[in-house]
């Protein structure tokens, strides 16, 4: 067996992954492997508790993204109770989410994965970090990149109660009203963040779309898989993060499903691989093909790209001008390459600016009428939003008083598992020949991951029945003595 | 007949949701004592009986927690 070389841990994500890369004797790539070694198990030890604790609980997932799991929870809450929230209540929860989606979507484009194109794909890694990107970008970008990110935070403490782990919502509504005293400001920094959104575009136009080489990288085959995706959607195909049904298009972009959450599991199947904690989900009407690409692919993707090619376009007009740019410069929906993911976040950010414009000025948006309280039996509630990672779903069942005796958690994360682990495995396929490798040529391999944004602390839940397990044993001196291995 | 269900130690939303799953399990005519120590109860309970055609009978401050009868 030729030599292997592993990324341990791979860098600039949420959570704790690694990647393993087995040469052949003549030093290129037999296989590639993105694990996820850790185990969160939040499915299981939810049993047992109160339903309503949920929102809290699965908000403690992840410290990045507890946002999405809250709202997530929230509405499976909605369900489980049988009760429509307010308009209000909704207005309330969709502002508070488009400013989480801003907030996380810039914070992987500036701190996480835009240093690999900001900075420089082969750059050193000590310069491809948020340090390296404000010696490129300015000083000054630096600081706005920082304040607006604060200023938003600061608004979601205000609404959510904290500035990480909201206490915003109960079935049926929100806990606390937005007082009209409040708008000027909401619309104050809606304003900003369309400028800012702006501001970033015309900085991922200067730096990467007028730089042959990133526009060669981004189309090139290294980072280019056929699939499935799927996205929610408002009532006219249009990208929506908090609510609508969930539409799935083919490699070819021609729908092949539209449905309720309620019935996500008629759609979505799940399959466990015993070398890693995270689920492998796959299309069911189309069944498992095993990781394989191409129109017969059962794999689907979720994130920033598939909502974008699973709509028919954007619910706001600048966000719709830089959709129909982006897919006339990258040749029509739709878009496989992976690492376009880059410039379909930036048209989220967009997105989600004005539509925190939008929701600023409704008039339900300061009304005292916060909560329905017409709650049901609890039996079954099916929850979805779109997390910045993409389709989000939490389904919950209980006994009649509201004790939860199962929980499911298709995780964002979760949905792009297949496709990160063949992207990486082509990435290297591509990157790596002869025994070349080098730190650059590795990072490049973690780009085919990166792109994602995945949050690996947010997607291990399940439990195969056995706990794989390494014990490495040394001496006083730290020197390995033996390993065992258990799989 | 009256039944008694104490949601004293439990935040909001707690209290409420277990009173709604508690009157679904009643008949019409019944009367449901709540005792809960939430400081958002009262107006929780009041808003809950607005929203559910229920009579609240009264909000009695008991000490350290309140007494919410409800005619279901």
């Amino acid at each position: 067996m030729g030599t292997v070389y592993t990324i341990d841990p791979i860098t600039r994500l949420e959570g704790h992954g690694k990647i393993d890369i087995y040469l052949d004797d003549a030093g290129n790539v037999d296989r590639a492997f993105f694990l996820v070694p850790e185990l969160r198990g939040f499915e299981t030890f939810v049993e047992g508790r109160p339903a309503e604790d949920m929102p809290q609980i699965t908000s403690r997932i992840c410290g990045v993204c507890p946002t999405a799991h809250h709202m997530a929870a929230t509405k499976a809450l909605d369900a489980l109770y049988g009760v429509e929230p307010t308009q209000t209540a909704k207005a309330v929860r969709e502002f508070f989410y488009n400013l989480f989606m801003f907030e996380d979507h810039l914070l992987h484009f500036y701190f996480l994965g835009g240093p690999d194109f900001i900075v420089g794909p082969d750059a050193p890694k000590s310069a491809r970090n948020i340090l390296g990107v404000i010696d490129k970008v300015g000083l000054e970008a630096g600081k706005k990149v920082i304040e607006i990110r604060k200023r938003c935070r600061a608004l979601m403490a205000e609404i959510g109660g904290k500035p990480i782990h909201p206490v915003l919502g109960l079935p049926g509504g929100v806990a606390k009203q937005i007082k009209e005293g409040s708008r000027e400001e909401l619309k104050s920094f809606a304003s900003e963040a369309i400028s800012f959104a702006q501001f970033t575009l015309s900085a991922f136009n200067d730096i990467v779309l007028a730089n042959k080489a990133y526009v060669d990288l981004v189309l090139s085959d290294t980072y280019y898989l056929e699939s499935n995706y799927m996205g929610m959607v408002d009532s006219s195909n249009r990208v929506n993060f908090y609510d609508g049904k969930i539409r799935v298009v083919n490699p070819s972009a021609a729908e092949i499903d539209k449905f309720k959450p309620a019935d996500y599991a008629s759609v979505i199947a799940e399959r466990v691989e015993p070398w890693t904690y995270i689920k492998v989900p796959y299309l069911r009407k189309v069944g498992w093909k095993g990781f394989v690409g191409g129109e017969s692919s059962g794999i689907y993707r979720v994130a920033p790209l598939a909502r974008l090619n699973a709509a028919e376009g954007m619910a706001t007009p600048l966000a719709q001008e830089e959709y129909e740019r982006m897919y006339s410069i990258l040749g029509g929906k739709p878009v496989h390459n992976t690492l376009a993911l880059h410039w379909a976040r930036l048209v989220e950010v967009i997105y989600a600016a004005e539509r925190l414009a939008q929701l600023a000025d409704a008039e339900e948006l300061t009304s005292d009428d916060t909560r329905n309280m017409a709650l049901n039996t609890p039996r079954e509630g099916v929850g979805i939003v779109e997390a910045p990672r993409g389709t989000l779903i939490h389904h919950y069942e209980s006994d009649e008083s509201g004790v939860i005796t199962k929980a499911n958690l298709i995780v964002a994360t979760v949905g792009n598992s297949a496709a990160i682990s063949m992207g990486i495995e082509q990435a290297a396929r591509k990157l790596i020949k002869n025994g070349v490798v080098n730190d650059g040529l590795l990072n490049m391999v973690e780009m085919a991951f990166r792109a994602y944004d995945p949050c690996l602390s947010c997607a291990t839940h399940s439990l195969p029945g056995k706990m794989p397990m390494e014990i490495r044993l040394k001496n006083k001196s730290g020197l390995l003595i033996n390993k065992m291995i258990r799989n | 007949m009256v039944e008694v269900l104490n949601c004293r130690g439990l935040k909001c939303p707690q209290p409420v949701l277990k009173a709604a799953i508690k009157a679904n399990t009643l008949p019409a005519g019944t009367t449901l004592e709540v005792h809960a120590d939430c400081a958002s109860f009262p107006d929780d309970v009041t808003k809950w009986c607005a929203d559910r055609g229920k009579v609240l009978v009264s909000i009695v401050d008991q000490g350290t927690y309140k007494v919410a009868t409800i005619m279901l």
